[in-house]
Formats: structure tokens, C-alpha cells, sequence
């Protein structure tokens, strides 16, 4: 394999992963826009996406598909519970509350996971087989790859329809933007925030579903992958979804290449150093807005 | 606020404080001794959780197995049990908790390399005798105080033979079959990086060339480009030393990868949850194992055969499942600390000196030959090279 | 400057300290309030910059660890006095933090977050690869134990002594702080930072410091650690330490110097105890979390003193 080949490779590589940092950088926004705040119980969802389609298809035989859904609601489900329960029930709306909740929350559905299911990784079979395809350019993809890709893309088209076009989508926007406002549009706040979270759980779900073939997964892969989900919602500019897709895509590219081309150890020291140039430089991520407060 | 929601926040406020009142009286509860205590101590949460909870399963199987044979001159074992949580601190409070309110006689485990660290100085002041199944050949190699290079720890053995040897039996092996180049992959931690430094003492040993070198994180979900790297510059075989789900991706990557060169894994990798995390990809990768997964492929000449076959019967008909490589480490830890209270009864310092005696005993993971320079007394020997097919295992000669 | 009730809350303080030895035996008790002091001493400093001044930091771990790593480097490879080497792990520490600190600073809400976050992680993984220095992923070890004279400080019991005045004398310093220009200045910031700049507070420049101060806070609890443990590694210091300070400082009350103790006395606490529940441990943690998160969001400390007060109130008024 020549120079280049080896970049496409990376390029390739660092894509697919960015595909699904970019999938959990919109679960962060759409709660973020929501209410603020950040969702830490978002790598439970990951995790949970995964391990719900693992005992669906391994242990209970249903068809992929199915599963696929089912696993999503149930995600979902758990993620309207837990803003229906703690969180709206918080006494505290202060931001920094909030955010430990949820990695309270967070604690939780995790000691849960691992009592249900165990600590130990488990495989899930990719969707449609595992037979490498090789590109022209020389580099080798699987077909797990091709349904990254494509459903993250759908996903893409789908947020994007949902917020622009239908009503609800329009209501979740303007509760994002004021939310006094919203509601005295005769907006139910309350119930775009819950939805705000079905959502997010919903897209945890299936970051954790597609890549679950690719790298198997436990009670605990969601950590890593919403840490830097979260990194890359930041570094597109927190709230904004062109950032997202941005971001995971920057993120993902940055990882493959720091690794092939200066040092697999510091690999992620050099994405996370280059997320704090960009941050320095531009304080509000590459696509955000400043926030404006109140005085 | 209305009157019932003061109500409900006072009344929890309440419960809260009785919940922790009560939970600091519960820990200072004492137990009363009349079984043997043995203190097994591991990871049993935190990122070494499985591995932690399968070498509980092994020792607890071997503990019980003593008792259903009468126990130790008519008394029972009683295993106490802590959780490092994969953290050093938390090992050693766990370590001190344990020899403050419960009476062991000896200690099995810990699970992680660094809580094994953690602990070796306290566990020598103490003086009590404590088997590790932990991995790191430092635990035994690092003197207890760096200005004086002899000062070898006397309570602390060690259950899993060496990593290096373990490394040494793959190159061993690629001599054998003609390998002369290869590229090193590894998990960027203890372990793995413990293996790079062991590959750099033992491919040379055996006239293998390490023409690259690469290194991934261990919640890394892709590495196809470091094998792309290590690829492009020839290799004729690769070794991945790494534990957990990157075992699986590493197989998976190479396969897709469609790179030729034949896969090693680390001794680690001969456990049912390789075949979990690498699905068909793991057919053919080659690795070296304990006999504890090719039980029946042994000859009737090997005197561990039998031992090997009851555990793994007894081992398989109580958690329903294939035991893997490191629960031979467990069990070795737990049989050989039996042995020596068997021997000498329930006193620390004459449980040390028997195990630091024991000879030529036939184990799961091999025949152990500790001596007061040797506190692991395994070797190359002992272990076996063994591939990966068909879910199962196939012993290599 | 000292209030009166500040007077009697040391002295209180001070008197525990002492008698505590006299009833407690077990070393395992030691331990437990050994790592009680040490979370304290970081969580009064962290309290400062999140309670005090409203920034955040989700890092704190780096800081703490590179106290640790200063003093063991020093001592262990180079062969440093014992003091020395803490004092100049706290001096460069605080280096460090201000180089993070003062483009950090900048940033706000969640960025801020992830700053802390990702620079966490980075000192995390430099520990680890920087063999030479720090031993790499297998630790450093051999630390140590400090000396006064010609007084080792090698066991629980001393080491109780040693911490605990630590966390006495810091926690004073703090309370001077707190109660001087800089402490209202520092509220003033927390309140309103727009209203405060405009009253000539230099915002920036004060939240650089107290991010300093903070960072040097954990930098001597992590000395301490090393020479009391004597042996350290990356794994102590990675987020999930960030994460279980800042919890400690919300639990016990932000703004609250005694809520500081209380938090990281009752979390540290809960989190031995909760063994008892065997592996449900992660579960009874994670809910007796929400739990104080949703019903007692100001802190134990202000939820408990609320619960007292609201009696007296009601008796009052009936």
C-alpha cells in the first residue's frame, strides 16, 4: 500500500467514526436547545442501544429489523422516563444541577445494565455480513461501514425535514429559542422538553446500534463514544447541527490521521489539543453563535 | 412551596440521613470467625470488571469444590470478598478494611496490575500471604525499595506465568514456521505496553524483527489504520497484545483489511468472549493459552489432563459456559492456598513458608515449582500455542 | 479576618482532629478519613472557582495528580528534600494551570466544560506515556514518607495527624479569603460577571487566580497522597476523579466552605459503605445522588440547616 492509499484508508476510517460521533453530537444538541443543559445519561443511551439490540437479535432471535425499532423505543422510553421523573422534578433548574443529575442518572442506568446483562462484551452480527469491500484507491471497507454512512445520512435528512418542515419540529425550535415565549405561543414546553429526550435517547440508540457490530459492545462502551460526541457537538458549536455533522466528521478525520501519520499513543491528546486550539481561536466552536445573556 | 411538598422534602431529608446512619453502623458490623477466611479480593466493577468477576467465579468454584470434599480437616472456607473497583486507592482500602474487621488467613487476588502494585507494600508490612492473579510480571520482578535491588517481595506470589515467557512461546513459534518480520501492536496501558517491552527482549531471542510498532487506546473502536501502517511495511505475521473488545476489532480490521500475514493474540485471548467480540473474523489467529482450553486435545500422557477435565466440568455445569485461559489462574491461586492450609493450618507465616515450598505441584495452568527466588513458579513449558477455530480451540504443535 | 461563629466552627474542627484518635482504632478507619482529608483539601479549592467565583472545571484530576507526580518525580528520581519538592510541585502546578487557566477562562458554559474536560484528559494520558519521568502506566513507586525532623509520617495514625492539619490550616486560609475583598469580589463575580466588571472588578484576572488557587489546593492534597500511599499511577487521576470532586462540592453545598468537608466526607463515606450492598454498590451510589441532586440541590449542609430552620419557623408561627 502506497502513501496515498494509506490517507484514503484514514480518510475512510476517520469517517465512519465521524459519522457516529456526528449522530451523538445531535443526541447533545437537541437536549441542549431544549434546556440547556448536557446530557451525560447520553452514553448510557449508546450503551443501552447496543446491549437492547444484542438481546433482541442473540437472545431472543427477532429479525434485525425489528429489533433495529424496538430497541429504539425502548431507548427512547427510557430517556422521556428520565426527564418525566428526576429531572423535571428537580428543585433546581441551575444548569450545574442538572448536568450531575443526569450523570447521576447516568450511574445508575449503567449499575443497572451491568446487573442485567454483565460486564462481559458481547458481539452483534452486522447487518449484512462482514465480506471486506475493496475500494478503488485501495482502501478496504465493510459493509457495517456502508450502513454507517447511510443512516447517518438518513438521519441527517430526517432531523433536518422534522425541524424545518413539521409543526412539532417548528414548536421544539421556537421552546429552544425562548421558551417564554414559546409557551405563550401555546406551546407545551413541558412536553417538547420530553420529547427533546425520547429524541436524544432515540439517537443514542443508533450510534450504539450501528457501530455495535463493528467494535461489540457492554454495559459501559457509551463513555468513551459520548465524551467525544460531546467533544464534537463542541467543537462544531454546541447547539447547531451543521456543526454537529461538522464537528463528528473533524473529530473522527483527526483521530484516523493523528494516529496513521504522527503517533498512534497520543492520538487522542492530539484530538482533544486541537479541539482547545479551536476553542481558544473561536470560543463559540467553529459554527456557533455567541450566547447571549441576560444581564 | 405548599405544607405537603415541606412535608415530603423533610421526611426525605430524613430518610437520607437514616440511610446513611444506618449504613455506617452496617459497615462497622463485625463477623465472627469459626470457618477458614480466605479474602479474595477484585475488580469486580469499574473497566477490569469482567475480567475481575470471571477469576471471582474461579476461585469461588474452587473453594467450593474443597468444601463439598469436607473442607480443610472439617472446617468450611469462607471466601470475604472486596472490590477494587479497578482502582489503586480504592484496592487499598479495600486491603485494609478487610484485614481490620474479618480474620484471613491469606489473600487471593487483585485483578489489576496497578491495584497489585498498590497493595504489595502494605501486604508485606502486614505479613500475610497473598496469591495475585494479576498479570504484571513487575509485581514480582520490581524490588520493594529501589535503593536496594534485592529486596524482593516475601508474601506476594503470583499465579499466571510470565507475560515474557508467554511472549517468548509466539516467537518460539514464528521461528518455527519461518516468520521473520513482524509488526507490534499493542493496547496503550499497563499490559500492553508490557508486552512491547517483552517483544523487544524476545523476537531478537528468537530471530524475529520487529520492522513496526504501533499503539491504540484500550476504548479504541477501530484500528485500520495502524494496520494499515503496520501492513505497508511487509510483515509476515502480527502480534495484537491487548485484552478486551479491541481483541475482536483487531481480527475483525485485519480481515477486512484482507491482509495475509497470520494474526497472534496475547495470552489472554483464549476465552469464549474472543468469539463474542470477533465473530467469524477470529477463525485461524494463533495464540498461547494455559491447557485449560484444550483440556481433551491433550495427550493421556499429560498429568494435568484430569484435573483440567473435572474443573472444566464442574466449571461448566455451574455458570453454563466454557471457562477461558485466565480462570486457570484463579483456581490455580485458590487450590494452591488451600493446599498450604491443608498442610500447616490457619497460620499466616506457616501458609507463606508452604507455598513458597511447593513442588512439582500439578495445576490448571501448569506444574508449579515455587521456590523463595521463583514466588510464580511457572515456565515456558507450561504453556501451550493454540488457534482459534470453528468457536472452539485447537491445541498447535 | 475570623467571624465569631467562624471561631467556634475551627475550634470545633480542631478538637475533632484531636480527639478522633482517641476513639477510633481501626486503621481502616484512618484510611477512609485520610482519603476524607485529601478530597477535602481539593474540594475546598474547587469550591472557591465553582461555589465562589461560578466557573467550572471538570479537570481538577490533572491538577491533583500533578501535585502527586511533582513530589514522587522529584523525590524518587531526583532525590529531593521532601518539603521542597511539595512546594515546588504546588509552584508548578499552579504554572500550569495558569497557562490552561488563562485561555480557558475565556470560554464560557458548556465550552468552558469541555476545556476542562479535554485538557483532563490530555495531563491523563501524558502521565502515562512520559515513561521516562513518570513510570509510564505502571506507576511510579518507592515514594517517600515525609518527615519532620526526625518523625516519619509512615502510618495511618500520623498520616491522620498530617493530613488533617493540612486540610485545618487551608480551610482557615480559605475562610480569610472568603471573608476578605477578594472573597466579596469573588461573590460579586458569581452574582452578576457584567454588573461586577462595570463596578471595576477585572473579572478575568480574578478568575485566572482563583482557578491558580484551586489547582494549587489539589496540587498539595496530591503530594500528600503520594508520600502517604507511596505509590502512584495514571489511573487514580483520570475524569472519573474530576467528576466525583465537583459532585462532592455540589453535595455539599456550593458556597458552602463547611458544605466542602461535609460533601466530601459524606460521598467518600457513602461510597466504602455502599460495598455492603455487594455489586449493587454503582446503582445505591448513583440514586443516593439523585436523590440529594433533586431534593436537595443546595447541598446537605443548606438542606440540612433548611430543615431546622423551617421547624424553628413553624414553631413560631404556631
Amino acid at each position: 500500500m502506497d502513501f496515498y492509499q494509506q490517507i484514503f484508508q484514514y480518510i475512510i476510517t476517520g469517517l465512519t467514526i465521524g459519522a457516529i460521533y456526528a449522530i451523538v453530537a445531535m443526541g447533545f444538541n437537541i437536549i441542549h436547545n431544549a434546556t440547556g443543559i448536557v446530557n451525560f445519561a447520553q452514553c448510557e443511551f449508546i450503551s443501552l442501544g447496543g446491549m437492547f439490540m444484542y438481546s433482541l437479535v442473540v437472545l431472543f432471535k427477532v429479525n434485525l429489523i425489528i429489533a433495529f425499532f424496538m430497541s429504539m423505543a425502548g431507548v427512547s422510553l427510557i430517556g422521556a422516563l428520565i426527564e418525566i421523573g428526576p429531572i423535571r422534578h428537580a428543585r433546581s433548574k441551575e444548569i450545574i444541577i442538572l448536568i450531575f443529575l443526569t450523570i447521576g442518572l447516568s450511574e445508575v442506568l449503567r449499575g443497572a445494565a451491568q446487573e442485567v446483562w454483565g460486564t462481559d462484551n458481547v458481539g452483534v452480527p452486522a447487518f449484512s455480513g462482514e465480506t471486506p469491500i475493496h475500494l478503488p484507491g485501495g482502501a478496504a471497507i465493510v459493509p457495517q461501514h456502508i450502513w454507517v454512512f447511510a443512516i447517518t445520512v438518513v438521519v441527517m435528512l430526517m432531523l433536518r425535514y422534522f425541524f424545518k418542515k413539521t409543526l412539532m419540529g417548528k414548536a421544539m425550535r421556537a421552546t429552544a429559542v425562548n421558551r417564554r415565549a414559546a409557551a405563550l405561543a401555546g406551546i407545551s414546553v413541558n412536553r417538547m422538553v420530553l420529547f427533546s429526550f425520547a429524541f436524544s435517547g432515540a439517537l443514542g440508540a443508533v450510534a450504539g446500534m450501528i457501530i455495535a457490530p463493528i467494535s461489540s459492545t457492554s454495559y459501559d462502551t457509551g463513555i468513551m463514544l459520548g465524551l467525544k460526541g460531546f467533544a464534537a457537538a463542541i467543537l462544531g458549536g454546541y447547539g447547531n447541527f451543521a456543526g454537529a455533522i461538522l464537528g463528528g466528521i473533524i473529530l473522527g478525520i483527526l483521530e484516523s490521521l493523528g494516529a496513521g501519520l504522527i503517533s498512534s499513543q497520543y492520538k487522542d491528546a492530539i484530538a482533544f489539543f486541537v479541539l482547545l486550539l479551536v476553542l481558544f481561536l473561536k470560543p463559540t466552536g467553529i459554527m456557533g453563535y455567541g450566547e447571549s445573556e441576560r444581564v | 412551596m405548599n405544607e405537603e411538598e415541606k412535608m415530603n422534602r423533610r421526611l426525605l431529608t430524613l430518610v437520607v440521613m437514616a440511610i446513611t446512619v444506618s449504613f455506617m453502623i452496617g459497615s462497622s458490623v463485625c463477623y465472627s470467625a469459626e470457618p477458614i477466611k480466605i479474602a479474595g479480593i477484585f475488580a469486580l466493577t469499574g473497566r477490569a470488571a469482567h475480567i475481575g468477576t470471571a477469576q471471582k467465579d474461579a476461585v469461588l468454584l474452587a473453594i467450593d469444590e474443597t468444601n463439598k470434599q469436607g473442607g480443610i480437616n472439617g472446617r468450611m472456607l469462607e471466601m470475604v470478598m472486596a472490590d477494587t473497583e479497578s482502582n489503586p486507592t480504592k484496592a487499598v482500602m479495600a486491603l485494609k478494611k478487610i484485614l481490620e474487621s474479618e480474620n484471613v488467613v491469606a489473600i487471593i487476588g487483585p485483578t489489576l496490575t496497578g491495584t497489585a502494585m498498590a497493595m504489595r507494600g502494605f501486604i508485606e508490612k502486614e505479613k500475610i500471604p497473598t496469591f495475585m492473579h494479576s498479570g504484571g510480571d513487575v509485581i514480582l520482578m520490581a524490588p520493594l525499595d529501589k535503593k536496594d535491588p534485592n529486596s524482593m517481595p516475601k508474601w506476594t506470589f503470583k499465579s499466571p506465568y510470565k507475560a515474557a515467557d508467554a511472549m517468548g512461546k509466539i516467537c518460539q513459534y514464528m521461528n518455527k514456521h519461518g516468520i521473520k518480520k513482524i509488526g507490534f501492536i499493542y493496547s496503550n496501558e499497563g499490559f500492553g505496553k508490557d508486552g512491547l517491552r517483552n517483544v523487544k527482549v524476545q523476537a531478537p531471542k528468537y530471530g524475529v524483527e520487529i520492522v513496526a510498532q504501533e499503539a491504540f487506546q484500550p476504548k479504541d473502536v477501530d484500528m485500520t489504520a495502524q494496520l494499515t501502517r503496520i501492513n505497508a511495511k511487509g510483515v509476515d505475521g502480527i502480534i495484537a497484545w491487548t485484552v478486551g473488545p479491541a481483541m475482536g476489532i483487531i481480527a475483525k480490521n485485519v480481515k477486512q483489511l484482507g491482509i495475509k500475514a497470520p494474526l497472534f493474540e496475547c495470552h489472554g485471548a483464549g476465552d469464549p468472549i474472543f468469539w463474542k467480540v470477533a465473530g467469524e473474523a477470529g477463525e485461524g489467529v494463533m495464540m498461547p493459552s494455559t491447557k485449560i482450553v484444550v483440556g481433551d486435545q491433550l495427550p493421556d500422557s499429560d498429568i494435568q489432563k484430569k484435573m483440567i477435565l473435572d474443573y472444566v466440568k464442574a466449571y461448566q455445569t455451574k455458570f453454563n459456559r466454557d471457562p477461558g485461559t485466565m480462570v486457570a489462574y484463579g483456581a490455580d491461586a485458590a487450590f494452591i492456598v488451600v493446599a498450604a492450609i491443608k498442610k500447616v493450618g490457619p497460620d499466616r507465616a506457616k501458609i507463606r513458608d508452604a507455598i513458597e515450598n511447593t513442588r512439582n505441584y500439578v495445576g490448571i495452568s501448569g506444574i508449579y515449582n515455587i521456590s523463595p527466588q521463583d514466588h510464580n513458579g511457572l515456565s515456558m513449558d507450561d504453556i501451550v500455542m493454540i488457534q482459534a477455530t470453528k468457536g472452539g480451540w485447537k491445541l498447535l504443535d | 479576618m475570623l467571624k465569631h461563629k467562624d471561631y467556634l466552627c475551627f475550634g470545633i474542627l480542631a478538637l475533632v482532629i484531636v480527639a478522633i484518635p482517641l476513639f477510633v482504632e481501626s486503621k481502616y478507619y484512618f484510611i477512609v478519613l485520610n482519603v476524607i482529608g485529601l478530597n477535602t483539601l481539593v474540594v475546598v479549592g474547587l469550591n472557591l472557582l465553582i461555589g465562589f467565583a461560578g466557573q467550572i472545571s471538570l479537570g481538577h484530576a490533572a491538577f491533583y495528580g500533578l501535585g502527586s507526580y511533582f513530589s514522587g518525580i522529584l523525590t524518587v528520581n531526583y532525590g529531593f528534600p521532601l518539603w521542597p519538592a511539595m512546594l515546588v510541585g504546588m509552584l508548578a502546578t499552579g504554572a500550569v494551570a495558569y497557562l490552561i487557566g488563562y485561555p480557558s477562562l475565556k470560554l464560557r458554559g458548556h465550552y468552558l466544560v469541555m476545556a476542562t474536560l479535554g485538557f483532563g484528559i490530555i495531563i491523563n494520558i501524558l502521565m502515562g506515556e512520559l515513561e521516562q519521568f513518570t513510570g509510564g502506566h505502571d506507576g511510579l513507586m518507592g515514594i517517600p514518607p515525609l518527615t519532620i525532623g526526625g518523625l516519619a509520617f509512615d502510618n495511618d495514625l500520623k498520616n491522620f495527624y498530617l493530613i488533617w492539619s493540612f486540610v485545618f490550616f487551608f480551610m482557615l486560609a480559605a475562610r480569610n479569603l472568603l471573608n476578605s475583598r477578594v472573597g466579596r469580589a469573588l461573590r460579586a463575580i458569581n452574582g452578576s460577571e457584567v454588573a461586577a466588571n462595570s463596578l471595576g472588578v477585572n473579572t478575568a484576572d480574578y478568575k485566572v487566580k482563583v482557578f491558580v488557587l484551586s489547582a494549587m489546593f489539589a496540587s498539595i492534597s496530591g503530594s500528600l497522597y503520594a508520600h502517604y500511599i507511596t505509590f502512584i499511577s495514571p489511573s487514580s487521576y483520570d475524569f472519573y476523579y474530576s467528576i466525583q470532586v465537583v459532585t462532592m462540592v455540589i453535595v455539599g453545598g456550593m458556597g458552602s466552605l463547611w458544605g466542602s468537608l461535609f460533601g466530601a466526607g459524606i460521598l467518600t463515606f457513602m461510597s466504602e459503605a455502599l460495598h455492603v450492598a455487594k455489586q449493587y454498590h454503582i446503582i445505591a451510589h448513583g440514586i443516593f445522588l439523585c436523590l440529594v441532586l433533586v431534593f436537595l440541590p443546595e447541598g446537605i449542609m443548606v438542606g440540612i440547616y433548611n430543615f431546622f430552620l423551617k421547624r424553628k419557623t413553624r414553631k413560631v408561627i404556631n
